[in-house]
């Protein structure tokens, strides 16, 4: 990160992270409307300390400290204290993503993202529709097969080919379901 | 590649369906295989990209909707609050960067203040490390674990003559040292954070070896904390870890680093090293620890 990097810069890096930050507070909860609580409350205190930033450090790993404690505050909040044996994972959860999550890797996420769109437009309605019942209003494996009539090891089924479909796509090959 | 039974950890794994045996599992595999962790990370990615997507695309169809008043409501309850705090900061920060070109310097001189661990280089410690309770200020107290010579071990300690070698623990699968320092006349009031390090050295044939640090900080006086024998869990006010997972065969020391804000009011802060996943495979394993630091950065010294 070049040291001239200013305020409006960094934030506008920082807000660029959202989605990636998201994901890593959800890896971390695994509770998306806490998620989003964190990440928000994060951004509250990444423009507090905007000036504080340091240049040794990049932007997306500096964010991603700040979700950490937040997360680390709504665990504590909500009564769901880490057992030290599960500490262990959620430790290699969060490096993985220290890891993988780099200012290269974030730099090629625009494009995979407008390509993953296009591929999501290729799918069938009815895929559409199964992942959407998934992840936006977050109905649990059976929830999705009381709604599509389906057995539960059906509906992961079906989750598993659509998120393989669209692997393939994003790979340059035609969604196959 | 990413299979059918990854998906499905990854989803029971959000859905916390694991077992203990499973969650071990899952960790050791993210630890050891760049490319699993790869996948782990894309699949979260892409999952919050698919529901961003789609919630956008529901939000047209129910604007495009005659009857949109009749539907029901994403359930991203944040999604345009959250849009319209970003949007909101975003503007705000960028319309004031005329005022911080030359308000503020582009990078703030900070002061870096060390942390007096008592003996960080293991030079001093006695053996056996005492026990963790009753806590005592200002010395390393943990799980059984000794100070050791290249003599003693055949190792060459990071740093002068002698390091710390911690013992496996039976019945639990870590084991750990900690400090406890009273840091209340070097905290600022604001926007101070703190750097944790230390050296690691594993010695020994196991598929792993993993050793965290672990820095908690309190706003409790030292000497409240010193004597007592309770769990301290719900007093912490910031955490964080950093895991350092050591490749196997590797005959070098390697460093593990963490940084964490410091909540305004910090008086005490407790160091924390743990060797973790101790199978009983490892009973053979010899972990060696030496060269800590700990130092406080900050834009603004204390003035006490």
């Amino acid at each position: 990160m070049p040291d001239e990097l200013s305020k409006d810069n960094l934030l506008k890096a920082a807000f660029g992270f959202h989605d990636a930050l998201v994901a890593y507070a959800y890896a971390l909860l695994r509770d998306h409307a806490l998620a989003e609580d964190a990440v928000q409350s994060a951004y509250v205190v990444i423009t507090r300390k905007a000036d504080t930033f340091s240049a040794e450090k990049s932007v997306i790993a500096w964010c991603r400290g700040i979700v950490r404690l937040e997360v680390l505050q709504l665990l504590r909040k909500t009564g769901r204290e880490i057992a030290t044996e599960d500490a262990l994972l959620y430790d290699s959860v969060a490096d993985s993503f220290e890891q993988v999550q780099t200012p290269a890797q974030q730099a090629e996420g625009g494009e995979r993202r407008a390509q993953l769109e296009t591929c999501l437009n290729k799918l069938p309605q009815r895929s559409r529709e199964l992942i959407a019942g998934r992840y936006t209003e977050e109905l649990s494996l059976s929830g999705l097969a009381v709604r599509r009539k389906m057995s539960e090891a059906a509906v992961r089924k079906s989750l598993y080919r659509i998120r393989l479909a669209l692997r393939h796509c994003l790979e340059n090959e035609l969604p196959t379901t | 590649m990413m299979n059918e039974s990854d998906i499905d950890l990854f989803e029971r794994y959000l859905a916390d369906e694991l077992s203990a045996e499973e969650k071990t599992a899952l960790a050791q595999r993210l630890d050891s295989d760049p490319e699993f962790q790869a996948a782990f990370v894309g699949y979260l990615e892409e999952s919050q990209a698919l529901r961003v997507m789609l919630s956008q695309s529901k939000q047209e169809d129910i604007i495009e909707s005659p009857s949109f008043s009749m539907a029901s409501s994403p359930r991203r309850r944040f999604q345009p609050l959250g849009a319209a705090a970003a949007i909101g900061l975003l503007l705000g920060g960028v319309m004031t960067s005329a005022v911080w070109a030359y308000a503020v310097p582009k990078v703030p001189k900070v002061s870096r203040i060390p942390v007096p661990l008592v003996d960080p280089g293991f030079e001093q410690t006695t053996t056996p490390v005492s026990a963790v309770v009753p806590r005592t200020l200002n010395r390393w107290n943990g799980d059984p674990s000794h100070v050791v010579t290249s003599g003693d071990s055949g190792v060459t300690p990071k740093q002068g003559r002698s390091m710390l070698k911690m013992e496996p623990v039976d019945s639990r699968r870590f084991s750990r040292i900690e400090q406890i320092v009273d840091v209340s006349h070097l905290v600022p009031d604001e926007d101070a954070a703190v750097e944790f390090s230390a050296s690691f050295f594993c010695d020994g044939e196991v598929d792993r070896y993993k050793m965290l640090l672990v820095l908690r900080a309190f706003t409790m006086e030292a000497e409240e904390i010193s004597g007592s024998t309770e769990k301290l869990d719900d007093q912490v006010t910031s955490e964080a870890r950093k895991g350092v997972v050591i490749p196997v065969g590797s005959s070098d020391w390697h460093e593990g680093s963490l940084r964490m804000d410091l909540p305004a009011n910090t008086k005490t802060l407790v160091f924390s090293i743990v060797a973790a996943d101790l199978p009983e495979a490892s009973a053979g394993v010899a972990r060696y620890i030496d060269e800590v630091e700990a130092t406080i950065v900050t834009a603004h010294p204390a003035q006490r």
